[in-house]
């Protein structure tokens, strides 16, 4: 119970910080994503999608949506399957641009990824890079990077 | 024979390296550093590589192993285990308190800045509540060095074969420790006591051997003083003895203070300033006594870099240090070109020896009038293009100056300057 009503709170905090960005999406959809004990690759592309204006923020979760918003190098990741931590990672630094560092731009993937967010300050979720994220984890660390890049 | 040999021993440790990382989660880290280092016309190459490897087991349990490999122009070719600890904090009922286990290879640093930080074997066990913390301390150098081990201060510097670098007999240290998180309005408290005990105490010592014991005791205070402002005071005593079965026993007495004033500006911004102060003297004036040395380097030594310090006659013991120094932004240069993380940095120790003598186990003049000075400036210019990759020049300057006598700061302390070029890549 304090769990579920920890977790309830999470999402109305993300709601209220995300602000106008998330604005148009349905409560339901980012309140069973913050509730989700492992993060989906599609569903949070959509997210980061909407985050960085790849969508509109009215856009609808499906399949087409997601495919818009996914990038080339993320496309791998739009399906309905969990994601690690290093892949959660992976698709922050694709979304947010977070510049990488010399051994992620000649490798580019999710262990530079984490790597650098972790360095960057953006991730601070402490688990191994093949641990699968909770939904709020995900919310509260796309809030940072949300403003890790307002800051740059 | 011998190349097959190292050969199969390589190709199992990189598939054992495969299969933990793939079957286990292991996360495995590399870097690697080079170095030059040119102490006036004497120029040395060396190189590091650590490896690192992690399993997290679940959040609050950690298993970490770290392995280093050195080469260098000076000495011969060595790997460590410098790391192989396990981490856990298991909270218990009712939020009553978290207690923290570290079991292994473990680093313990001291709190009062004093004692340089330690590698050793062993346990700390820590209670948690939101008034206090409390921990216990037991380990000990015998396996990670068997025939010798960290000095913590030069009047611990009994024994040392080398003078050069910080060894003594191994020993066995155990400690408690009391942080006081806030105790009055936001002032934090520590209490510490650590006890080294020499190993051949406890497994057999040979006639002749001087077995060395020493207590410390130290306080420390720390609390924002203004809005940007956060100061610190430290003090320590030290007590030790020098026993030799069938001749007698010799102590000395240690004590000092140490104060900083940190900003809570950014790093590369941060102006430092610290005064430091240690005394020691003691009573063995029996020949049976060995001198402690006057030779050991100090933790004043001032350089981010990780070579050992070339001014080795600066003794820990009665001297007063004040450091000054601080980091400069980003230059605007190098963020015009898109360079992050550059920082220019310097420090300026000014030493003062208000006495001419070697510290001894026969003590000191405190009647002595001359004064000895020296100054110590180091810069430092760190150039970060990525996250991973950092490469630093640096210089360091030791001006001693000359008594009235004739003397320098120290025997053999004359004026001396090294300069350093390092570039480390993690990946």
């Amino acid at each position: 119970m304090a769990i579920y009503s920890h977790r309830k709170s999470v999402c109305a905090l993300m709601l209220a910080l995300v602000g106008l960005t998330l604005s148009g999406q349905s409560a339901a959809f980012v309140e069973s994503y913050a509730d989700s004990e492992a993060v989906a690759g599609d569903q949070t592309i959509f997210l980061l999608g909407i985050a960085v204006g790849r969508l509109e923020p009215d856009a609808r979760f499906d399949e087409s949506t997601v495919q818009r918003a996914a990038v080339r190098s993320t496309l791998a990741y739009a399906v309905p399957a969990p994601l690690t931590l290093a892949e959660f990672a992976f698709l922050l630094s694709e979304y947010f641009e977070i510049r990488p560092s010399m051994m992620g731009r000649l490798f580019p993937g999710p262990r530079y990824a984490l790597r650098d967010l972790r360095t960057e300050r953006v991730i601070f979720y402490e688990a191994d890079a093949t641990a699968p994220v909770p939904g709020d984890v995900a919310l509260r660390t796309i809030r940072r990077a949300m403003t890790w890049e307002a800051a740059e | 024979m011998n190349h097959s040999y190292r050969r199969a021993s390589a190709l199992l440790v990189l598939l054992l390296l495969v299969t933990a990382t793939t079957l286990y989660a292991v996360e495995v880290d590399f870097s690697t550093t080079g170095r030059m280092l040119l102490i006036e016309d004497d120029q040395q190459f060396s190189a590091d590589g650590t490896i690192t490897l992690s399993h997290r087991f679940t959040q609050d349990q950690k298993i970490t192993a770290q392995g280093l490999g050195t080469v260098s122009t000076e000495e011969d070719p060595n790997a460590f285990l410098t790391l192989f600890e396990y981490q856990g904090a298991f909270p218990l009922s009712e939020n009553s308190g978290v207690i923290k286990l570290i079991a292994g290879r473990t680093e313990i640093v001291e709190l009062s800045g004093f004692l340089a930080p330690l590698t050793l074997d062993g346990f700390v066990v820590g209670f948690q509540r939101p008034g206090f913390i409390v921990q216990a301390v037991a380990t000990t150098t015998v396996l990670l060095r068997p025939e010798e081990s960290l000095v913590l201060t030069a009047a611990d510097a009994i024994e040392a074969e080398d003078p050069d670098r910080f060894f003594g007999p191994s020993r066995f240290v155990s400690g408690l420790i009391f942080l006081l998180p806030e105790t009055v309005g936001r002032l934090n408290l520590s209490l510490q006591y650590i006890n080294q005990l020499d190993g051949r105490a406890l497994f057999g010592a040979d006639p002749g051997d001087d077995l060395y014991t020493s207590h410390y005791l130290t306080m420390g205070v720390e609390s924002p003083l203004g809005p940007d402002i956060f100061g610190s005071l430290q003090l320590i005593g030290n007590l030790g003895t020098v026993e030799v079965e069938g001749i007698g026993r010799s102590t000395f007495v240690g004590y000092g203070a140490r104060g900083q004033l940190r900003s809570y500006l950014p790093a590369a911004q941060r102006p430092t300033g610290q005064l430091s102060l240690y005394f020691a003297s003691g009573d063995g004036s029996s020949a049976a006594f060995p001198e402690l040395s006057g030779d050991v380097s100090t933790s004043f030594a001032p350089g981010p870099y990780n070579v050992p310090w070339q001014f080795t006659g600066i003794p820990f013991a009665n001297i007063v240090a004040a450091e000054l120094g601080g980091s400069l932004l980003p230059l605007s240069w190098a963020n015009d070109a898109g360079l992050r993380r550059t920082r220019l940095a310097g420090d300026t120790t000014l030493l003062y020896r208000p006495f001419d003598e070697d510290m001894g186990v026969a003590g000191t003049d405190p009647t002595s009038d001359r004064g000895f000075y020296g100054v110590l400036l180091n810069a430092e210019f760190v150039f970060s293009p990525f996250v991973d990759l950092d490469v630093t020049a640096g210089g360091d300057i030791f001006l001693p100056s000359e008594s009235t006598n004739g003397g320098l700061f120290l025997p053999g302390s004359e004026r001396s300057w090294r300069m350093v070029v390092e570039g480390t890549l993690r990946y």
